[in-house]
């Protein structure tokens, strides 16, 4: 057996005053407040995508919704490859529609100089509202090449590849009209939008999308996404440089 | 901590807004005071780092704030002239995005939103969207974001215009409470507000500090040149074109004066005590007579 004698001959050598209900309450108050001093940045990267999330315009879901129904009413009727091809790049561009006025959001609504002097950094906000807009892009156009290649006994990564050539084109241009464009009115830009959108839909028109070269092409259009992404990120550089917020 | 602005400058094209712009700041409230155009808002902002000088640094606790980067925004607190929201934000989820944005997380940003609506005044409006609230209550929500981190550097720039006068007394109160144990640089061209709230005074014109120091400071300067005189109502204009004038008062018997000058301006003129406002005159040379 342990001889514990030793230790309480020790701590009852200091004797602990008996403080009032108060103090202690007050104590535990202060406690509480050091320690959700210390702890308010844990999980606060989860929040900030959280809340960018929820702050994602409902326009923009109504749009991925029809998209979504457009693809779910021809699912059945489109089974050559050609035809899917051509339902990618209606439907498409379609749903990458108002990325655009969702990233300009900010300078419409005059949020810019609190936003800028926030923790998170107006490129790291842009950043993930532009990953979250375009990972559900992304999803969709994911589920779209899933339900035709196990329906209609296709390639899915092919589906995949040729659903991304017109998402990837799409993307860049979005990006190029943000970093080129200064734009102020909110109708200005869904006037752009809808212009990118009907030009985007007019690649049905291209055969050379819709015959064997379309590998080389989906390549394409990833160099034009990086090289729009790479433009970007310099611009935001040379932002930097020009005040410390971004 | 201390916030050091080492000779900052900064030219728009051909216009010099701020011109080798030097102080330190202790926490308390500092009111900086300036006619339009004098350089007050590129002040601020380039304190909050949204704009960078042509030369010179700001210093936080002897670091750099573009070095500080997001440790500085951490502890900054801004409220910009025209604040914007998203249209179909209400005051809860206004204030929820912005504490995500200053790096908070779900827990405390809860808590600390329900504590600073309700110091100020909004706590049975979370719901309402702010486009239906009024311009006071707006500016209140600003300052209740500009406040969501606790910052110890607290940028306020003319939080008070456009504020019917309870408005602007409680909005007073108010930045007079929190600003406590912070550096709290308030910006406005009303000279009233800053005489009541704040510590110090930081004089900006022509991108220039003119003067810094307490009200109390401002105004023995120009104790002796503040002159109160009662003239024909005719006259009143011609005097406001050759001496600086304060204020015009037109009465039946004439029109009262109060005009600032080193020498004594007329026999019957007698001297009084001088305001803020008048110091601020004084100093920025402004005439307060013209039309």
């Amino acid at each position: 057996m342990k001889d514990n004698q030793s230790f309480y001959d020790f701590i009852s050598a200091y004797p602990i005053v008996k403080a009032k209900d108060c103090v202690k309450q007050d104590t535990i108050k202060k406690a509480v407040e050091l320690l959700s001093q210390q702890t308010k940045y844990v999980g606060a990267k989860q929040n900030f995508v959280l809340n960018q999330f929820k702050s994602i315009s409902k326009v923009f879901w109504f749009i991925q919704f029809i998209c979504f129904l457009l693809f779910l009413v021809n699912f059945t009727t489109t089974q050559r490859l050609k035809d899917i091809q051509i339902l990618f790049l209606t439907i498409v561009p379609v749903m990458t529609f108002y990325i655009l006025p969702e990233l300009f959001k900010t300078q419409f609504y005059n949020m810019e100089e609190i936003e800028a002097a926030c923790f998170f950094s107006p490129f790291k906000t842009l950043a993930v509202k532009m990953t979250l807009v375009s990972s559900c892009n992304f999803l969709i156009i994911g589920i779209m090449s899933l339900a035709f290649g196990i329906y209609h006994q296709l390639d899915i990564l092919e589906l995949l590849c040729r659903g991304l050539i017109p998402f990837n084109i799409s993307i860049a241009l979005t990006i190029i009209v943000f970093d080129f464009i200064k734009v102020t009115s909110p109708y200005a830009m869904l006037s752009i939008s809808a212009f990118l959108t009907l030009a985007l839909i007019q690649m049905r028109n291209f055969s050379f999308l819709l015959d064997n070269t379309w590998l080389g092409v989906y390549f394409g259009s990833v160099l034009l996404m990086l090289l729009a992404i790479g433009i970007m990120v310099i611009q935001f550089k040379h932002m930097e440089e020009r005040c410390y917020g971004a | 901590m201390v916030l050091d602005i080492d000779k900052i400058s900064k030219r728009y094209k051909d216009k010099i807004a701020i011109n080798r712009f030097s102080v330190s700041l202790h926490p308390g409230v500092y009111g900086l005071l300036g006619p339009n155009g004098a350089g007050k808002t590129t002040l601020m902002r380039i304190v909050c780092g949204l704009t960078r000088p042509d030369s010179g640094s700001i210093f936080y606790g002897g670091k750099s704030i573009h070095d500080l980067g997001e440790q500085y925004r951490k502890i900054l607190g801004y409220l910009p002239q025209n604040f914007g929201y998203y249209p179909n934000f209400t005051v809860q989820r206004y204030m929820e995005y912005i504490a995500s944005l200053k790096g908070l997380n779900r827990n405390f940003s809860k808590r600390k939103i329900s504590e600073l609506l309700e110091i100020v005044g909004l706590q049975k409006a979370p719901k309402a969207k702010i486009s239906s609230l009024s311009g006071g209550m707006r500016q209140r929500l600003g300052i209740a974001q500009s406040m969501l981190n606790d910052p110890d550097v607290l940028i306020l720039d003319e939080p008070t215009v456009g504020l019917d006068p309870t408005e602007r007394v409680k909005f007073r109160n108010l930045i007079s409470t929190i600003s406590q144990g912070k550096i709290t640089i308030l910006s406005t061209h009303i000279v009233s507000d800053v005489s009541y709230i704040a510590d110090d005074i930081l004089l900006v014109q022509h991108g220039e500090l003119q003067y810094f120091g307490d009200v109390q400071q401002l105004t023995t300067a120009v104790e002796g040149k503040v002159w109160e005189v009662l003239v024909e109502n005719q006259q009143a204009n011609k005097i406001a074109q050759d001496y600086m004038v304060s204020n015009m008062h037109h009465t039946s018997q004439g029109a009262i004066l109060r005009i600032i000058s080193d020498h004594k301006p007329f026999q019957q003129a007698k001297a009084i005590t001088p305001t803020l406002e008048d110091a601020y005159l004084f100093h920025t040379g402004e005439r307060g007579g013209e039309l």
